[in-house]
């Protein structure tokens, strides 16, 4: 692993998985109008909400170096 | 024939009794005038002119005191057309699971089902002039990134011209021999007879402030989501809560479409390929995805639709050759003072994003959502519309499974990747404000359809509970909202109305 892609894997690690996120009843526990809750995703392990992006949680692993490269920051 | 009010005296409907006296002269005034018997006389009130006129629309001034919405006055047109004189076309019925209690929604589920106004959809569709199925055009590849899913439907909305009535069927009103249509024409009061159980005539005044009163067999108000509670409310001489309203729902459960941006998406790069082959120009057509029932069911939301709206210049030069994870990066590092310097030093398009995900959702009936009277009053006496609008934690709900599930449909697509706000993600009630679009100008609920009259307005006839000679129609008379825009469904009630009230007049009395 890159210095760049470790960094990067870092910043992403950091950043808070939403409460609403970490909901593992979803539909049962919405009710109205007491509670909020997500669906689909709770519990659900092939999607991860990071920065408020809903990302396969594969895409972590499929980073490439190249993504490092070339943005604007 | 058409007349103007300005020109005639006090005198006018002087022992004249009418068959039917239909107040407003929108889309679903028009609809049911003429669709009705040749042999019925007809009385049609228009309180505005063949104009838009700063005299006429002062009469929907009126305040916000609830969630942000449109300013009253220019959220409606008080003339001729009503409504159609300036809506911009979107079509759509409503689904059948529309009309279906659920239990997770309070006072959801009609008297009726879709199957009672599904036989007056081709007649809608031909007054709307609704001739062309989808009208978007889209362009297949597009389209197959967005097919059916077990949870999802890709729906379509049509396009009406628009359709204005005022210019469509003027004539036919001019020309009709049974139709007596006066412009300029404001209502200020019903009045019941002696049993408080029937209208006994109308009052209203034209410009110069000269009183008018008429007599009709039967009675209809259909003068808009807002007018039509505002009035009832101000008729309170016989009856103090005002008329109609012994169930006290008159003005209540005020429902609009709450429209709001819930994501912003980049392609996928092979998914950018793809649509730039088949769309080199890169303008594709908005795509609407709605879920089914099911869906609904299982995650205990509200119905909705989402438009996945890329945009235009995208496809043609964005990015320079980045890949959807710079895209992703770039746009996750961005505050807004960088991003502006970026903006200022590259010279590139103003947003990382390729595009926007919207929703249009239904609402939960609220009886706190409001239509009350304001403090002011109108040129005629009457109180103007004070409007509290509220949106709850269901809505939210609603907006944040949509997000997530298509965020989904992006991954599972291979079409993507969606950032949800972070207002959405927020476990409050929270809904931003303007400049978003809040809503959809869409004034619904607020005489609501009901079995139980003490839940509602209006029976399944349109006819109101506690007035035996009175109908309202309109999307006040919605019991929910659904997610797409009223006018065709506005129609198809009016239609269903004109044939209800046919059925009253087997012949000619």
């Amino acid at each position: 692993m890159t210095p760049k892609r470790r960094q990067l894997l870092q910043f992403l690690s950091t950043l808070p998985v939403l409460s609403a996120f970490k909901s593992t009843n979803t539909a049962a526990e919405a009710v109205f109008p007491e509670t909020l809750t997500n669906a689909n995703t709770s519990g659900n392990n092939n999607y991860i909400l990071r920065n408020g992006w809903l990302l396969k949680r594969d895409d972590i692993n499929n980073l490439h170096d190249s993504t490092l490269s070339n943005t604007p920051e | 024939m058409i007349n103007n009010l300005n020109q005639l005296d006090s005198t006018t409907f002087q022992n004249r009794v009418y068959d039917i006296c239909i107040i407003g002269a929108g889309p679903a005034g028009l609809t049911i005038a003429l669709n009705l018997p040749k042999y019925l006389n007809i009385l049609l009130l228009e309180a505005g002119g063949m104009q838009r006129s700063d005299e006429s629309q002062q009469v929907y001034q009126g305040t916000n005191t609830g969630h942000t919405y449109f300013d009253l006055e220019k959220s409606r047109s008080r003339f001729f057309g009503g409504s159609s004189n300036h809506w911009s076309g979107m079509c759509r019925p409503l689904d059948d699971h529309d009309f279906e209690k659920k239990a997770h929604v309070p006072l959801s589920g009609w008297p009726i089902s879709y199957n009672d106004i599904q036989p007056y959809q081709q007649q809608a569709w031909q007054m709307l002039d609704l001739d062309k199925p989808d009208p978007y055009n889209v362009t297949p590849a597009w389209k197959d990134y967005l097919q059916d899913t077990e949870d999802f439907n890709n729906i379509e909305f049509w396009l009406s011209p628009p359709t204005r009535f005022r210019k469509k069927y003027r004539k036919a009103i001019q020309q009709s021999g049974n139709i007596d249509c006066y412009i300029n024409a404001n209502l200020t009061d019903m009045q019941l007879d002696e049993d408080l159980q029937n209208v006994k005539e109308v009052v209203f005044h034209n410009y110069k402030k000269t009183r008018f009163s008429a007599s009709a067999r039967h009675f209809v108000l259909a003068t808009g989501g807002i007018e039509n509670p505002r009035l009832l409310l101000n008729f309170n001489t016989q009856k103090s809560q005002g008329l109609a309203n012994d169930s006290g729902f008159v003005g209540r459960c005020f429902v609009d479409h709450p429209h709001y941006r819930i994501g912003e998406f980049v392609f996928a790069d092979d998914a950018l390929e793809n649509l730039r082959a088949a769309k080199p120009d890169g303008y594709l057509q908005k795509q609407f995805v709605a879920p089914n029932k099911d869906f609904i069911e299982r995650e205990r939301c509200l119905n909705f639709s989402v438009r996945i709206e890329p945009y235009r210049f995208k496809l043609a030069d964005r990015r320079q050759g980045s890949t959807m994870w710079q895209q992703i990066k770039r746009a996750s590092c961005r505050t807004e003072w960088t991003w502006n310097l970026y903006k200022e030093l590259t010279d590139k398009p103003d947003s990382c994003f390729d595009g926007k995900v919207k929703i249009a959702s239904d609402q939960t009936p609220n009886p706190n959502s409001r239509i009350i009277l304001g403090d002011t009053t109108d040129q005629f006496g009457l109180r103007h519309s004070s409007l509290h609008w509220q949106l709850g934690l269901m809505e939210k709900h609603t907006m944040r499974v949509a997000a997530f599930a298509v965020g989904q449909l992006f991954i599972d697509r291979e079409l993507g990747r969606l950032k949800i706000p972070d207002w959405l993600l927020a476990d409050d009630s929270f809904f931003p404000g303007f400049p978003q679009q809040v809503g959809g100008h869409h004034h619904i609920g607020t005489t609501r359809m009901s079995g139980n009259p003490k839940e509602g307005v209006v029976d399944k006839n349109l006819r109101a509970h506690s007035v035996n000679n009175l109908f309202i129609t309109g999307s006040s008379v919605f019991t929910t909202s659904g997610h797409t825009n009223p006018t065709l469904s506005i129609v198809q009630f009016s239609l269903r109305l004109a044939n209800h009230l046919k059925s009253l007049y087997p012949v000619a009395l």
